[in-house]
């Protein structure tokens, strides 16, 4: 077990070769890298790959919500305290959206997992996948628009309407705090749209550029990108068409998405990676307490 | 292994904790927080007790959906704090009793001995869905939800709503 | 060995020895906090605070249902906590609109209030 230990500048050069171990057993430069850590096996950039892990994105994100109604209620101000029951009344309405837009996703990749459904795209071509995936790509983009409280959906903090919203009350660290918040929220959502539906870290040209985490971060940047560049652009939604589209034209367009991607599931048959090997026992005749037992 | 256990049982006085504060507390608001810290920290004992789907779905419906209705209408309807005990000595019986109820439900269940199968392994959402449709009873359990949550829906809307006013 | 999907790493042995006393502490607790909640909706006056203390008597029963699901190797329980999740859900909801108007027609939250059928 060979450790690699920060300080060598002619190594910084390769940071993407560093993580792949056939690299680091070449040059002595790449060995003294970065971090101290052991590179016999391939490293896996993730802190954990749930085995939920979509869910836990979505748990996490229900949780945010109660940052902002707080928010609004310690601020002693009935306004701001409006301002944060009206902004977690648009996030949690359009987390619905949110959910369903990835159905097609889980389905199509047959498990939670985020590594397995860039898998499922790498098996699938990744514009194949992007292609098949593009009205639920679109309906996530809008959602977490949304969802995040960003143009043109912000009018419950709008700096040039309102006062400031849930956060009129907030000035210096403690309103960094929120902005950072939501900068973070906003980064959250592209680094999941650029996993689940733009393909993650797979290349574009699959034969020709290797798959690379700087591929993750570009598409994400580009999501970034789109993100700013609508608020630059578009005028925001007035509370009400905000709600109207959120309840009445989003859901209903993901659930018809959601009908026609399992129609078309079910009638071409599921194109996924191969089904773990776990299984279920002495399948359980009506009536009977159906057991879980791992195959040996 | 230590970690499991030092999560588990912290996991278990943190849940036991906030129940407590959801009953003492005063202030409405107070008792719907310590709710939410109790169902986060159960479904952290979801998760060491083999479905991590589970928890993850406790989180998102219960912590995430179900207690952000419940301030959402505290906030609105501004609820007071609470006065005083019950009428009737009520409070007073109720806790006497409590306190022997509890004590003989963790009696028996303290007497009671687990031998968990051996060849366990954690529960994924695959797992669940399968033994969803593996009965019939559990299917059509499952469509009958379905229909309870849109008479739940129907019936919400309809009972929250404003009258209208006479002659429209 | 088929791999197996774990929420977290840990040696199989001793992982035994120990969730053996989970599934007694989880049972206990969901005991105690079942208690918990119903010493609650006796207590409070608050309508509120009533039906939160009937939501922990559900989490309680749904903890209770994860132990035992847990003990024989079956997924039932995780079924069942999946319907109660569901039923719960529908019965806040419900609920939450009666308190809405409830407050609308009385202006008042209070439990004892309500006491137009007493005899």
């Amino acid at each position: 077990m060979r450790r690699l230990w920060l300080g060598d500048v002619d190594g910084a050069i390769a940071l993407v070769r560093a993580i792949d171990p056939r690299f680091i057993k070449d040059s002595k430069a790449q060995e003294r890298l970065m971090l101290g850590l052991r590179l016999d096996e391939p490293l896996a950039l993730q802190i954990a790959d749930l085995n939920v892990g979509v869910l836990a994105f979505f748990a996490v994100s229900s949780l945010g919500v109660y940052g902002i109604v707080l928010a609004g209620y310690a601020s002693n101000n009935k306004y701001a305290l409006l301002g944060g029951l009206r902004s977690s009344a648009q996030m949690f309405s359009y987390e619905l959206a949110l959910g369903m837009s990835w159905v097609s996703v889980i389905m199509a990749a047959g498990s939670f997992r985020l590594t397995d459904i860039v898998a499922t795209a790498e098996s699938w071509n990744v514009w194949v996948w992007f292609i098949l995936q593009f009205p639920a790509f679109v309906i996530y983009m809008i959602a977490a628009c949304a969802e995040v409280n960003r143009t043109p959906f912000d009018l419950a903090e709008s700096e040039t309407e309102l006062v400031a919203g849930f956060h009129t009350e907030y000035s210096s660290m403690k309103f960094a705090l929120l902005q950072m918040a939501e900068y973070i929220n906003m980064i959250t959502v592209c680094a999941l749209a650029s996993n689940m539906f733009l393909g993650g870290w797979l290349s574009p040209l699959p034969g020709i550029l290797p798959n690379s985490p700087l591929w993750f971060f570009a598409k994400m940047m580009f999501l970034l990108f789109v993100f700013i560049w609508l608020r630059a652009t578009v005028p925001r939604f007035r509370y009400d068409q905000l709600m109207h589209f959120g309840w009445k034209r989003l859901i209903p367009a993901v659930a018809i998405w959601v009908v026609f991607f399992s129609g078309m599931t079910a009638f071409f048959g599921e194109k996924k990676s191969p089904p773990t090997t776990i299984a279920i026992a002495n399948q359980a005749p009506a009536g009977q307490v159906s057991r879980l037992q791992v195959a040996k | 292994m230590i970690l499991d256990v030092i999560l588990f049982y912290g996991a278990a006085i943190v849940a036991l904790a906030s129940g407590i504060f959801v009953i003492a507390q005063r202030n409405p608001i107070n008792s719907a927080f310590s709710l939410i810290i109790t169902m986060c920290s159960l479904a952290v004992m979801f998760a060491m007790l083999g479905s991590g789907f589970i928890a993850v779905l406790q989180v998102v419906v219960y912590a995430g959906a179900i207690m952000v209705l419940f301030l959402f209408v505290i906030m609105l309807l501004n609820a007071k704090q609470d006065e005083g005990d019950r009428a009737g000595g009520i409070g007073r019986a109720a806790i006497v009793l409590g306190i022997i109820l509890a004590v003989q439900a963790v009696a028996v269940v303290w007497n009671g001995s687990a031998t968990l199968p051996t060849n366990y392994r954690d529960t994924a959402a695959v797992d669940v869905a399968r033994g969803l449709f593996a009965s019939p009873r559990f299917l059509y359990a499952f469509e009958a939800t379905s229909i309870l949550i849109l008479s739940a829906l129907v019936g919400a809307i309809v009972v929250a709503r404003k009258e209208k006013a006479k002659g429209q | 060995m088929p791999p197996i999907d774990t929420l977290y790493t840990s040696t199989l042995g001793a992982f035994e020895a120990a969730h053996a006393g989970f599934v007694q502490v989880a049972l206990a607790v969901s005991a105690f906090l079942f208690v918990i909640g119903a010493l609650g909706v006796f207590i409070r006056r608050n309508v509120i605070t009533v039906m939160m203390c009937i939501e922990l008597m559900l989490n309680a029963v749904n903890l209770a249902f994860i132990a035992f699901s847990r003990a024989h190797g079956t997924i039932d329980g995780q079924i069942l906590v999946f319907f109660v999740f569901t039923v719960a859900a529908a019965e806040a909801a419900v609920g939450l609109a009666i308190v809405i108007a409830l407050q609308r027609h009385r202006e008042d939250l209070d439990v004892d209030s309500f006491n137009l059928l007493k005899g």
